[in-house]
């Protein structure tokens, strides 16, 4: 069987291995390696419920905390066999020389994190998605030298050929030299990372540009759940981007306060008690929120408030919690030892995405997600250290239901046979060339970064932490006639020009899907329903689009989009 | 105050004005350029927080991340070219995809399952964060790309599987290599410890591996 998969960050490594294990022909394609993949930024750790800290920890329990996290809309059989399958794959890890933290028996050392009742996020010190990366990448090294995998860097994603509602191949450029080639495969997994591009500045990669989810959205596939976009409370602002500030911070005892009548205010602590800077991340977002925004009591009246931790002790804060000292000083001149940290919410993962089933199967027979891009596992709010899980038992579940579903292929593929997909791929490389034709000269010629940046802005200033109906429908507003404008584009890569397209697609698929579910749940706030139902909305969001038409609806969670099982 | 950027550009040498402040960072003055540039300038980046060595270049002749390079310590004056040891791309974009190929004519990979050897963990923890950005390769007396010798970052990989390795076999194939295409060329200028943005251990990490590939070979 023929895999492509797009993407090498932790989901594409997964799948990757996976397909080699099963005697694929795989093939990986990335604009870079999986050192530069957002992968990397991981901090926290990953979690599994291995039991080895005496508390009595089970995969039930496990499981029972990321469904209440993600207040109940995400797929409960799936959660299962993800928080089932943790320990196998923290052992496979292992393996593979991920270099996890010791306990002083020898097992990897677990820590607590929010949301749980258990020790069970294994961790390596403040750098898991790196030791993660390292070790996965290791992997698939020696499959590519037994020429197994082959992995084609400078290589990116444009556009998929769907002929008969079935997938056929994909359109790639060479980001080098700018060719657009047509690879033909018998399944797809897009492990492409969440759209991060939406909104610019966020904490994650500025790689995660979203372009290859916007194509395949405008390409048919569906999206589900894409109004759960998570804030972390606590990100530094930076002229180059905005730098997260770990929970470790509070957990060490961390206090936010703002500046009221020239004292500190803990807001927090005045509104939910001792334990109040702790509260979860959509909670404490949204306090951060009405601080700045609505009571407008941010700190010298500006958008923040001050994390102190300046009472823990220069030990402390220099040694347990480097790696924010170590941020604080070198972006910011500040040490948090002795002077408060400015922070405020900034975007952070995305919850939602590529709809796809339990066993990462998309709309789309043939096409399969996994990782962040994919809507699996976080339902409305996502636990720290179940994102490096889910992306590494997504990509490796993908590639499993794709080899089972692989005589249902075949079968749909003769059944719909098409020898014309190869001359639509061509065809389409020629319409795409057409896309970045206009002259510097030309003015009516733009670059897509400018759209791109249009897009951001309404992004950020209409789909924030709290949604009042007239923002949702001011962005929806800005974002279709940003479409009606037509642009031109000067010399630049197909992949961008296209992805400026279709991000506005996307970008109206999330105020669409927000305005379509009237409750408040988890990371999506309403001020016009602020309360949850469950009557109504306890439902996943799917968007569709065809013929410009975007088009929500909401349908029972657990839906399979082929009734076989792997 | 105002930062004065030469870049140099497919066409030459292009200088550009920015707006910037001591805590300003090359990456951030790029980003500022390329929003008002009708042809911009081409560059890697993807973290833009010193973890993903993509932003690796040459700030005034020294290999840095654009990231993490602050108008503080360049100056205002400052001059972007692209690492210069590799293939270019297109402006301040390189090819680096030898790493990939280095990695791979060395075999560095884990043939056997690890069991976890806890004499190594710090080392080995060290060794995994090795961005790969080339800063080091571009600074190596000894790295030239036309034979297997891969410099600090190669070495900071086999180190890693070395210690880790349970196959003899492997091991000693491994050993093998690294004595005949690193051990002997590196000449221990160190340099590469001067520039590695995240400030590996070098010395120590060398002599380590060092002793134990020679183990291995008796």
């Amino acid at each position: 069987m023929k895999i492509l998969i797009i993407g090498c960050g932790l989901a594409g490594l997964s799948a990757a291995i996976t397909a080699a294990k099963a005697s694929n022909s795989v093939t990986v394609i990335s604009p870079f390696p999986p050192e530069r993949s957002q992968s990397v930024l991981a901090a926290g750790g990953i979690n599994a419920a291995l039991n080895t800290k005496g508390e009595n920890d089970s995969f039930l329990q496990h499981c029972e905390d990321t469904m209440k996290a993600g207040c109940f809309i995400a797929d409960e059989k799936a959660v299962l066999n993800l928080t089932k399958n943790a320990p196998e794959i923290i052992s496979d890890l292992e393996h593979y020389g991920t270099v996890f933290s010791r306990d002083e028996n020898g097992f990897p050392d677990m820590r607590y994190f929010g949301g749980q009742k258990k020790k069970r996020t294994v961790f390596s010190k403040a750098g898991i998605g790196k030791q993660l990366v390292s070790g996965l990448s290791g992997e698939l090294r020696r499959y590519c030298c037994e020429g197994k995998i082959n992995l084609i860097t400078n290589c990116k994603f444009v556009k998929c050929i769907i002929t008969n509602g079935v997938y056929r191949g994909v359109i790639a450029e060479n980001t080098a030299d700018g060719n657009l080639s047509y690879m033909p495969s018998d399944a797809l997994i897009v492990a492409c990372g969440g759209p991060g591009g939406l909104f610019g500045k966020t904490t994650g990669s500025s790689t995660s540009d979203g372009f290859a989810a916007a194509s395949l959205f405008v390409s048919g596939v569906k999206m589900a759940n894409l109004e759960m976009v998570q804030f972390h409370p606590t990100a530094i602002e930076t002229a180059q981007k905005r730098m997260l500030i770990s929970e470790a911070a509070r957990g060490e005892g961390g206090r936010l306060f703002t500046i009221k009548d020239g004292k500190r205010w803990y807001f927090m602590e005045d509104w939910y008690g001792k334990n109040g800077n702790l509260m979860p991340r959509d909670i404490v977002s949204q306090c951060i929120y009405k601080v700045c925004v609505l009571m407008k009591s941010g700190i010298n009246g500006q958008k923040f408030v001050g994390l102190d931790l300046t009472h823990l002790g220069e030990d402390v804060v220099h040694n347990r919690l480097k790696e924010i000292t170590d941020t604080c000083m070198l972006y910011l001149g500040i040490d948090p030892a002795k002077d408060y940290i400015p922070v405020y919410p900034a975007v952070h993962y995305f919850m939602g995405g590529i709809y796809v089933d339990r066993c990462h199967r998309a709309s789309i027979p043939g096409i399969y997600a996994a990782g962040e891009c994919s809507c699996m596992y976080h339902g409305a709010n996502r636990l720290g250290g179940n994102s490096t899980l889910s992306a590494i038992y997504g990509g490796k579940t993908a590639v499993i239901n794709a080899n089972a579903d692989f005589e249902n292929l075949e079968k749909n593929r003769i059944s719909k046979s098409d020898s014309n997909a190869e001359k639509m791929a061509h065809e389409e490389i020629e319409a795409l060339t057409k896309l970045t034709e206009a002259s510097v000269s030309d003015k009516r010629s733009e670059s897509p970064s400018w759209l791109i940046q249009d897009i951001q802005i309404a992004m950020n200033l209409y789909l924030g932490i709290i949604r009042t109906p007239e923002s949702l429908n001011e962005g929806m507003r800005i974002l279709s006639e940003m479409y009606l404008r037509k642009p031109v584009f000067r010399k630049c890569h197909v992949s961008d020009a296209l992805g400026a397209i279709n991000m506005q697609q996307l970008g109206k698929a999330f105020f669409e899907s927000a305005l379509a579910r009237r409750e408040s749940r988890g990371a999506h706030m309403r001020s016009d329903y602020p309360d949850t139902d469950d009557e109504h909305y306890k439902k996943t969001s799917v968007s569709s689009y065809k013929d410009g038409q975007i088009e929500v609806h909401f349908e029972e969670i657990g839906r399979l989009f082929c009734d076989s099982e792997a | 105050m105002i930062a004065k950027l030469k870049i140099k550009r497919k066409t030459g040498y292009k200088i550009y004005e920015a707006v910037c402040s001591e805590n300003s960072t090359v990456a951030g003055l790029l980003d500022i350029i390329n929003l008002e540039e009708s042809d911009p300038v081409e560059w890697e980046c993807s973290c833009r927080q010193n973890m993903c060595g993509s932003c690796a270049m040459l700030i005034n002749k020294r290999p840095s991340l654009a990231c993490s390079a602050f108008v503080r310590n360049t100056g205002t004056d400052i001059t972007l070219e692209p690492l210069s040891k590799f293939p270019l791309i297109k402006d301040l974009k390189v090819d680096r995809s030898i790493i990939h190929r280095l990695f791979e004519k060395m075999k560095v990979y884990i043939d056997e399952n690890t069991i976890p050897n806890f004499d190594d963990t710090e080392r080995q923890y060290l060794s995994a964060s090795c961005l790969q950005c080339g800063c080091c390769m571009e600074v190596c007396p000894n790295y030239t790309g036309e034979d297997l010798f891969g410099g600090a970052m190669l070495m900071n990989g086999i180190f890693k599987t070395i210690s880790q390795e349970n196959s003899k076999k492997h091991l000693k194939e491994l050993s093998g290599i690294y004595a005949k295409t690193q051990f002997g060329i590196c000449t221990k200028a160190l340099s590469c410890a001067e520039v590695c943005p995240v400030k590996l251990p070098q010395a120590s990490t060398f002599s380590r591996l060092n002793a134990i590939s020679l183990k291995n070979l008796l």
